[in-house]
């Protein structure tokens, strides 16, 4: 294989070192211009005199070609026509005047040799005229580039020096033309690589380091063409070279930055990847369109788009931490795979939460949420996710996760503590108010029955003891009184405090009622939906009191919803929990659909009596007592099973709802609310 | 049962009981509640007792009918001096009078202290009045033997 012909990119070099010379020198030249102009007149004179008056028989007339090639060394084409036309004219002109009278042969002959010979030149020269402006635009060219473009000959003597150069190496080109090139700028290159290129195809190019005048070595990309003579002897070399420094500067500058984002993000103590979330962005794009341009009521209506979503999510790098935290056994089982998917349940609802949030243009969003580890344990994060700068298609989410299952396992252990002092607490102070109670209404009656068998006593004993029977039974009227006012009073106190009443915007008491069980939903892992309309009218009441009667009928639902089986056995995602509130006239419905057992064996209605209970600790208050709660609000309490199938499971489980009046300063029925029965039956 | 039927009695027992048994025997009544109190009196007095009606403990320890009864019926639960105190200072006083003590709140665990203490009977309200009876009247024939 031998060397390649003609290398693929050539730049135009000029064919003789003339265009420096010429080009540096055009005012020069201008004066130059009109001397040679004033000669070529006088010579044309000279001429036309010879050759009209003298008697040399010879064609002098061929003598003008000198007049048209004077002109033309410095004048632009219609000098050079006009000058081989006054020569053609100057010349018939002589002939006419000397050879009038004698039309000899010969000199007919030697007009016609001379008329030739001007002609010829005057083409020669106007083609060599446009041969030279055409190499002068290139060296123009030369000079503008910013590019250096240096010529040395055979013996590396620099001939030609653009500004490129001035301006990159510091020597101006007077002080650079005659010195040797490659000492002059001290530069580095494979000398003999070079010299084999050159010899074998004719140029080279390559990377060469070069010292400028101010000492400082710059990194060139260089290009260079042998250059030839007619018999092919080498004559030197054009060389033209960018300065790479800046580049190689920036390019440093880049790995640096690079290596130091790689370091910090492989030796970070906490989980984070690198995931595409392209397609997720696309599913997510499908669930907006499904919901009306609402992301959220979109993925309400078709959950199924969350786990999707999820899924779609590609995992491009990870870090040590978090193959440790997801118990992968290397970042390669979690590569091109997604974390997000491995979402438990019960924090469905932080993902929306960050799909919302990125779908609606923030760049960073934080969620708590559960995840399934490969091998099977579960861990609780807080997930960052980051959208960095100028990823708008999502094709580079950050993820970082903080392990926070320790912190939340001591939580919730100091919670489960909290929750059963508070119960031993109400349990004792219930137990004394219990024995309070029966001290106060065990004194009446024992005094009753005392003197009823007392006064039964005093009858046996003969009519002369009437009076004490009288005041038996006086005794016993005056006790049984004193036992109805004993409740009464009990009565009187619990009524002391009346219900405040605020204004209440559902949509905010539901979920912070869903943040305190919170931990509970997660222990559990159950999902609750909360499915609100932003139009629902606030409701009025005592804030305390309806969380109280939410937070038992949610407290019922996850313990009748936990009790169906491990949620973690082929990801049933059956376990859930929908809040739904929605209008109902001049009242708001506030519904807890469970996915439980469902009511057995009893009348819904007897769940509501106090002392009912289902539960081997339970006082069979709670639901007593949110029954007069919600009855003292004005509202109705309810319990039902579901109809049917829950969806994704054979579970119909129940529904327990409560209706609470609107609040009054709301604008009276409006057909604002839409039609919630959709989402109820979804 | 904490009485000592051979053991002799203190003298101020000696010549009060001398004068019981020339009449009924007295039950003292001791209870904060004055229903109670009347109608526990009126129950005694219907079976043949000389009962004597005291609204506290220390009235009771203030008057003669500290030597003077055959039987103690007394509440648990009183302001300054509760039953199981009166019970205390009866026997550190030397004094084996049977007792009888009720209360409005069951608790097994003071049931079981009062009857460690000698008491004849631990009895919850209400009360079942014929029961009473039985038991003041078994203390009162246990006394007199």
């Amino acid at each position: 294989m031998g060397p390649s012909p003609s290398p693929p990119h050539r730049p135009a070099p000029p064919h003789r070192p003339a265009p420096h010379r010429r080009s540096r020198s055009l005012a020069t030249l201008a004066g130059h211009g009109r001397t040679q102009c004033l000669a070529a007149a006088v010579l044309a004179l000279l001429i036309f005199s010879a050759d009209a008056f003298s008697p040399l028989q010879g064609a002098v007339a061929v003598l003008h070609t000198a007049v048209v090639l004077l002109v033309a060394i410095s004048h632009g084409r219609r000098a050079v026509m006009l000058t081989g036309l006054a020569c053609a004219a100057l010349t018939g002109g002589a002939f006419l005047a000397g050879h009038m009278d004698d039309l000899s042969e010969g000199a007919a002959m030697r007009l016609a040799v001379s008329l030739t010979a001007i002609l010829i030149t005057t083409l020669l020269s106007l083609s060599n005229r446009s041969a030279r402006t055409a190499m002068a635009e290139q060296a123009r060219i030369l000079e503008l580039t910013h590019d250096t473009v240096v010529i040395h000959d055979a013996d590396g003597i620099i001939r030609y020096w653009n500004d490129g150069a001035e301006h990159l190496y510091g020597w101006t080109r007077e002080e650079a033309l005659g010195q040797p090139c490659q000492q002059l700028l001290q530069t580095a290159y494979p000398a003999d690589e070079v010299r084999q290129a050159l010899a074998q195809a004719g140029h080279w190019s390559g990377e060469l380091t070069r010292v400028r005048r101010d000492g400082r070595r710059i990194v060139l990309a260089s290009r260079w063409l042998a250059r030839f003579n007619g018999q092919g002897g080498n004559i030197g070399i054009i060389e033209t070279s960018a300065d790479l420094t800046e580049q190689r500067r920036a390019d440093a500058e880049r790995q640096r930055s690079e290596g130091r984002y790689r370091a910090i993000f492989n030796a970070a103590g906490f989980a984070i990847w690198e995931s595409d979330w392209t397609d997720a962005f696309r599913v997510l794009e499908r669930a907006r369109d499904l919901g009306g341009g609402d992301l959220k009521a979109g993925l309400a209506l078709h959950p199924d788009l969350i786990r999707q979503a999820g899924q779609a999510t590609r995992i491009r790098a990870i870090n040590a931490a978090a193959v440790r935290l997801f118990e992968a056994e290397g970042a390669e089982q979690l590569l091109a795979g997604s974390i997000v998917a491995m979402y438990t349940p019960s924090s469905e609802a932080a993902l929306v939460q960050v799909f919302a949030a990125l779908s609606a243009g923030e760049r960073m969003v934080e969620a708590e949420g559960q995840f399934r580890t490969l091998s099977g344990g579960m861990v609780d994060v807080v997930l960052r996710v980051t959208v960095p700068p100028e990823d708008e298609d999502w094709s580079r989410i950050l993820v970082m996760a903080l392990d926070v299952t320790e912190r939340n396992q001591v939580q919730a252990k100091l919670a489960q503590l909290r929750t059963e002092l508070a119960h031993v607490s109400r349990m004792s102070t219930l137990g004394q108010l219990a024995a309070s109670i029966a001290h106060e209404v065990n004194q009446p009656l024992s005094a009753i029955i005392t003197y009823g068998k007392t006064g039964r006593r005093w009858l046996a004993r003969g009519p002369e003891h009437a009076h004490e029977v009288e005041d038996c039974l006086q005794h016993v009227v005056t006790n049984g009184t004193r036992a109805a006012d004993v409740i009464a009073r009990i009565r009187a106190l619990a009524r002391k405090a009346p219900p405040k009443t605020d204004t209440l915007v559902v949509e905010a008491l539901v979920a912070e009622t869903v943040a305190l069980v919170g931990r509970e939903v997660q222990a559990k892992a159950i999902a609750v939906r909360v499915l609100c309309p932003s139009d629902l009218p606030p409701v009025r009441g005592d804030k305390v009191q309806v969380q109280q009667v939410l937070m038992n009928l949610l407290m019922n639902a996850i313990q009748a919803t936990a009790a169906q089986g491990n949620p973690l056995v082929d990801g049933d995602t059956a376990r859930d929990i929908t809040i739904l509130a929605e209008r109902a006239d001049n009242l708001v419905r506030v519904s807890v659909r469970d996915s439980g057992g469902g009511i057995q064996d009893v009348e819904p209605a007897t769940l509501f009596e106090p002392f009912f209970t289902t539960k081997a600790d339970g006082m069979g208050m709670g639901l007593s007592i949110c029954r007069s709660i919600i009855e003292a609000h004005g509202g109705q309490i309810t319990a039902a099973n579901n109809d049917g199938a829950a969806p994704g499971s054979g579970r119909p489980g129940a529904t327990f709802a409560f209706t609470l009046p609107a609040a009054p300063e709301e604008r009276a029925a409006g057909d604002g609310v839409g039609e919630s029965g959709g989402m109820h039956a979804a | 049962m904490g009485a000592h039927p051979h053991q002799p009695s203190s003298g101020g027992c000696v010549s009060e009981g001398g004068v019981r048994a020339l009449s009924n025997p007295i039950i003292a009544i001791v209870d904060d509640d004055a229903e109670v109190r009347g109608s526990l009196l009126s129950l005694m007095r219907s079976a043949g007792f000389d009962a004597r009606g005291f609204d506290g403990a220390v009235a009771f320890l203030d008057s003669p009918a500290r030597g003077q009864a055959a039987c103690l019926v007394t509440d648990l639960h009183m302001p300054v001096m509760d039953g199981l105190a009166l019970q205390a200072a009866l026997r550190d006083a030397g004094n084996d009078l049977p007792i009888i003590i009720m209360t409005a709140f069951a608790d097994p665990a003071l049931s079981q202290r009062a009857l460690d203490a000698g008491a004849a009977a631990f009895l919850c309200k209400p009360l079942d009045p014929e029961d009473l009876l039985t038991r003041v009247e078994a203390a009162v024939a246990g006394r007199d033997r």
